[in-house]
């Protein structure tokens, strides 16, 4: 049995990809689930699915702790979620990168893909929704089901139009993959394990670890303890502020849905990028066009 | 526009929640609460603003706040209240004013929470609901409810090939609450904040219950860009879908005027629920929106619109009250 | 002492919760519980009792009502039967699991449908599993004290659940009784103002009703199945308690003519008064037998009823509602779970009586406890169905 995890933001459609992929699979008389994980977190936010495959039929309800290959849709995400996290010895990793994919190889991967799926799906799809884009990095190195599969999959959930569209995504993908196995590999140096960072910030994990003795009655709640879920992980672009331009009108602060413009002594604002979303509602409501939402750098 | 300075720095609605990028329903709460302050007690339904704000061992509020369950927010306001005013009574509390606000969303409010509204209107508490109407079940993917617009395709009317969206015209949450003659009852939008903050003081001044009804733009739920939600919020005003009014001692007041409506299809062109709607259904909904606000606008002893009725750009800038 | 007077179960229930200086009450009439509804509005119109009396407009706003005013901080009563506990049932957990210590006296009706006003105990075991703790009594002065009982044991800061007090419609609550109706004094020593662990206080904010991931639930579930457990030593205080200034003591599980007895029969409720005078006369025709009354339904007094049953050699339990599709009734479902693992065993026969009103007799109890003719193990039926 192969195990996959995806990773995604809410609304990329990372779920989207698992099932396509199953799919694909059943309809070449394999065996495969797909299930999404389940979580308060909404659009934007770093999200996960799943899929297993095998030639057997499956018995496993379980969550994928381990995976044999991890698909990555958005390169926001390096940084913030461990990606890799669980992934076993020797597992695949396939990613969206418009840098030089070494620098994601690292010693004890069997294999890496990498593509760049936002600027082809911006491209086809006219927008930045990457899963089927990705789908065709992952069968390029790995052949868990033909491409032809994967087209057809596509046709039977949209309608002609998008499907077509996607099926043209995922053609040009599957060409434009580069492949790196650890042959190809070369040693960088003073680049650590992509765990570690990623760890200490995933989301509230380490707030979970309650035995049931040390649980308030009735679980009541402190006020404003959300403050330590730092959103700025979901975050894709920034807001930039330019002093120059700004009449400090504060409606960037009012309209901000995350409390993540603060006002200074001054009488200017900055961007608390601990929990900024980077909606870009602030740059769009700006009378004076002081705002500019800039892309977060990858990596 | 340089009065939301004037406004407080206290965040009531700590950041950290899980809502979406973008989402119009926070933006509302945390002006909401600027207005409300500390003293208050809120009871929420369950919904969007109740999931992404109270995952255990974190929250989101910093009043003190409950939830219970989705169709009885103004019931627990009323217990609430009623619990307050007792304490107060036989001098178990002081005697500082203490505020409970209800808020739900337009499922919690206008559906199975109805019932619940009605009772704790006519019994007269004294108390705020807030009615955050995003025009559909988000928290469980964008179902319609009553509240949803006619013509927006969701989850449970989908724009089919027989079928086109939404069927039903929305419900009209202002003329039931108006129904029970309670003081005061408003509609606000977060495009407006300063318009929001002062009915939002309003109602939690009067004694007695008091209605606000507040659209929420959602990004998921509506199709629209995270960065658009503001926007869509004024566009919604400006065309006449959803007026900015108060009804108070039986009369109503309009906050913000037109001399012309932006037409409809500018609101509806914006937004990906109504993508492929036809002709003769925007014309349907034109002409009822124009026969809504005229009514409006009757009933607030205004002149009616003129037959050239339509102006092409929106008001750059709010108009604060 | 009090002074005895006659009076209709009901009433005797009002004038308790009078008594107990509730702050709030919320009310929604239905048969057969609408009369404590009734004198409760009596004694709120007539300045007896300083509570905010509010009349709700269904059973779901009046648990919804509930939840609140006792998280605001003020003792809180509701009282209601059959639907409109079932219209109720998706708060009562809620309540429990929120650690909102209201009392609730549940005056038994039968379920629908077919509809029936009449009493059978089919409302409380649809919510048997609401995590509330869950007393039985039998007569107008039970009735009377449980809700002071009540009262003492859920404020307790290691308790904080919510009460249910059974009490047979019609059959207890539209009797006219004698009731002893304590000195306001002594109530107040026995039941002190509510002091709540925590409220919903601007002064001190908290977040109430937070949902939990699965990586806690289980947590949660444990912690509330461990309080409603381990609420059982404050019930025993508080029943301990309350003899001193009343001179009547309630248990768990309350034994008449058990004490090494062959068979004993079991009951809960109302019904354990005419068994009563059914085990009086099968003792003189000369047959071994006694009566356990199961008190305290949740949390189920395991020991006790253990001990209750030791050496017994045949089980007789009376059941008021049917578990339809299930192997008997809920409470014989219960006792034998209890006995599992036990030596020496009795056998077991269930009956379940007096459902939707059907009165049982002194002869029912009769028939229900004479030996069988052939000795089975397990046996289970629906007594008097025809």
């Amino acid at each position: 049995m192969l195990e996959i995890r995806f990773h995604g933001r809410g609304g990329q459609g990372a779920v989207t990809s698992a099932e396509l992929l199953a799919q694909a699979a059943i309809k070449e008389g394999k065996y495969a689930r797909a299930f999404p994980s389940f979580g308060p977190e909404r659009r934007g936010a770093p999200v996960s699915a799943f899929c297993r495959l095998d030639e057997k039929p499956i018995n496993l309800r379980t969550v994928i702790k381990n995976p044999h290959v991890v698909v990555v849709l958005d390169p926001s995400l390096y940084e913030v979620v461990d990606v890799t996290g669980g992934l076993r010895e020797r597992g695949h990793l396939v990613i969206n990168t418009s840098k030089d994919p070494r620098a994601f190889f690292s010693g004890n991967l069997g294999g890496l893909a990498a593509v760049n799926a936002s600027l082809i799906a911006q491209e086809i799809l006219k927008r930045p929704i990457t899963n089927t884009v990705m789908l065709g990095a992952l069968v390029r190195m790995l052949p868990l089901v033909e491409l032809e599969s994967l087209a057809q999959a596509l046709e039977e959930r949209f309608n002609e139009k998008i499907a077509q569209k996607n099926i043209q995504a995922l053609k040009r993908s599957y060409q434009e993959t580069l492949i790196l196995t650890p042959e190809d590999h070369v040693e960088r140096e003073g680049k650590g394990e992509s765990g570690e960072a990623g760890d200490a910030r995933i989301t509230g994990e380490k707030d979970r670890d309650y035995s049931w003795k040390e649980l308030p009655p009735g679980c009541i709640v402190e006020p404003g303890s959300t403050r330590k879920n730092l959103t700025g992980d979901w975050r894709s672009r920034y807001p930039l502020l330019n002093r120059e331009r700004c009449i400090k009108c504060g409606l960037c602060w009012i309209y901000c849905p995350d409390a993540s413009l603060i006002r200074k002594g001054d009488g200017f604002y900055g961007v608390d990028l601990n929990y900024c979303k980077g909606c870009g509602i602030c740059a769009r409501e700006c009378p004076a066009g002081a705002i500019l939402m800039e892309k977060e750098l990858e990596g | 526009m340089f009065a939301v300075k004037t406004l407080t720095d206290r965040e009531y609605l700590a950041p950290g929640h899980r809502g979406c990028s973008g989402c119009g329903q926070a933006v509302a709460v945390r002006m909401v609460h600027k207005a409300l302050g500390q003293r208050i007690v809120v009871a929420c339904a369950t919904g969007c603003m109740e999931v992404i704000s109270s995952p255990f061992p974190q929250s989101s509020w910093e009043m003190p706040w409950i939830h219970v369950a989705f169709e009885n927010a103004a019931a627990v306001a009323s217990g609430i209240e009623a619990g307050l005013k007792a304490l107060r009574h036989k001098g178990k509390i002081d005697n500082r004013k203490i505020k409970v606000v209800a808020m739900a969303g337009d499922g919690g409010t206008a559906d199975i929470g109805l019932q619940a509204l009605s009772g704790a209107l006519e019994r007269g508490h004294d108390f705020l609901y807030i009615c955050y109407d995003n025009e559909a079940y988000m928290n469980t993917g964008v179902q319609r409810s009553s509240s949803t617009p006619y013509g927006a395709s969701t989850m449970t009317t989908p724009a089919g090939r027989i079928q086109k969206g939404q069927a039903t015209w929305k419900k009209n949450m202002m003329e039931i609450v108006a129904a029970h003659h309670i003081p005061y009852a408003a509609t606000a939008s977060p495009s407006y904040p300063m318009d929001l903050l002062g009915k939002v003081k309003k109602g939690a001044e009067i004694k007695g219950p008091a209605y606000l009804h507040i659209l929420s733009p959602c990004p998921p739920g509506w199709g629209i860009e995270a960065e658009d939600t503001i926007g869509l919020g004024r566009l919604a005003v400006e065309t006449g879908a959803f007026p900015l009014y108060e009804q108070e001692e039986g009369k109503i007041r309009l906050s913000l005027d037109f001399d012309k409506l932006i037409p409809l299809e500018k609101y509806l062109k914006g937004q990906g629920r109504f993508r492929g709607i036809d002709q003769e259904r925007m014309d349907y909904m034109q002409e009822r929106v124009l026969e809504m606000w005229q009514d409006l606008k009757r009933k607030a002893g205004l002149r009616e619109l003129r037959p050239s009725r339509f102006r092409k750009e929106g008001v750059k800038w709010i108009r604060t009250s | 002492m009090g002074k005895t007077r006659g009076m209709e179960v009901s009433i005797a229930a009002a004038e308790a919760v009078k008594q107990a200086d509730v702050d709030v009450i919320s009310a929604y009439p239905i048969t057969p519980q609408t009369h404590i509804v009734e004198k409760l509005s009596e004694f709120v119109a007539n300045g007896q009792l300083e509570a905010e009396y509010v009349t709700v407009e269904s059973e779901h706003s009046a648990m919804s009502l509930c939840i609140g005013s006792q998280a605001a901080g003020a003792r809180t009563f509701t009282s209601t039967s059959s639907q409109g506990l079932a219209l109720m049932s998706e708060l009562v957990p809620i309540a429990s699991a929120l650690r909102l210590p209201m009392v609730i006296y549940l005056v038994n009706r039968s379920l629908s449908a077919p509809l029936s006003i009449w009493n059978d105990h089919s409302d409380v075991m649809s919510i048997r599993d609401s995590g509330c703790i869950q007393l039985f009594v039998k007569d107008g002065q039970e009735v009377y004290d449980h809700l002071f009982i009540a009262y003492r044991a859920a404020e307790k800061q290691e308790v904080l659940l919510p009460v249910i007090v059974n009490l047979d419609g019609f059959l207890l609550s539209h009797t006219f009784e004698p009731v002893e109706v304590m000195e306001e004094e002594r109530i107040r020593q026995y039941l002190p103002p509510y002091r709540p662990l925590y409220t919903l206080n601007p002064d001190k904010p908290i977040t109430m009703g937070a949902f939990a991931p699965p990586s806690l639930f289980t947590e949660a579930k444990k912690a509330h199945d461990e309080t409603l457990k381990a609420s059982h030593p404050y019930l025993e205080k508080a029943w301990e308690e309350w003899a001193v200034i009343s001179g009547r003591r309630y248990r768990p599980v309350e034994e008449f003519n058990a004490r090494g007895a062959e068979t004993i029969m079991i009951t809960m409720g109302s019904l354990s008064e005419t068994a009563r005078e059914g085990v009086k006369i099968l003792r003189e025709k000369g047959q071994n037998i006694g009566l356990l009354e199961l008190r305290q339904w949740r949390p189920f007094p395991q020991e006790e009823f253990r001990q209750g049953v030791k050496g017994v050699r045949r089980l007789v339990v009376i059941d008021r509602a049917v578990s339809p599709g299930s192997t008997g009734g809920p409470v014989a479902s219960e006792i034998c779970s209890a006995l599992y693992g036990m030596e020496d065993q009795p056998s077991l026969e269930n009956y379940v009586a007096g459902l939707g009103g059907r009165d049982v007799t002194v002869e029912d109890f009769l028939n229900m406890a004479a030996p069988p003719s052939r000795e089975k193990k397990y046996a289970f039926s629906i007594h008097g169905a025809r």
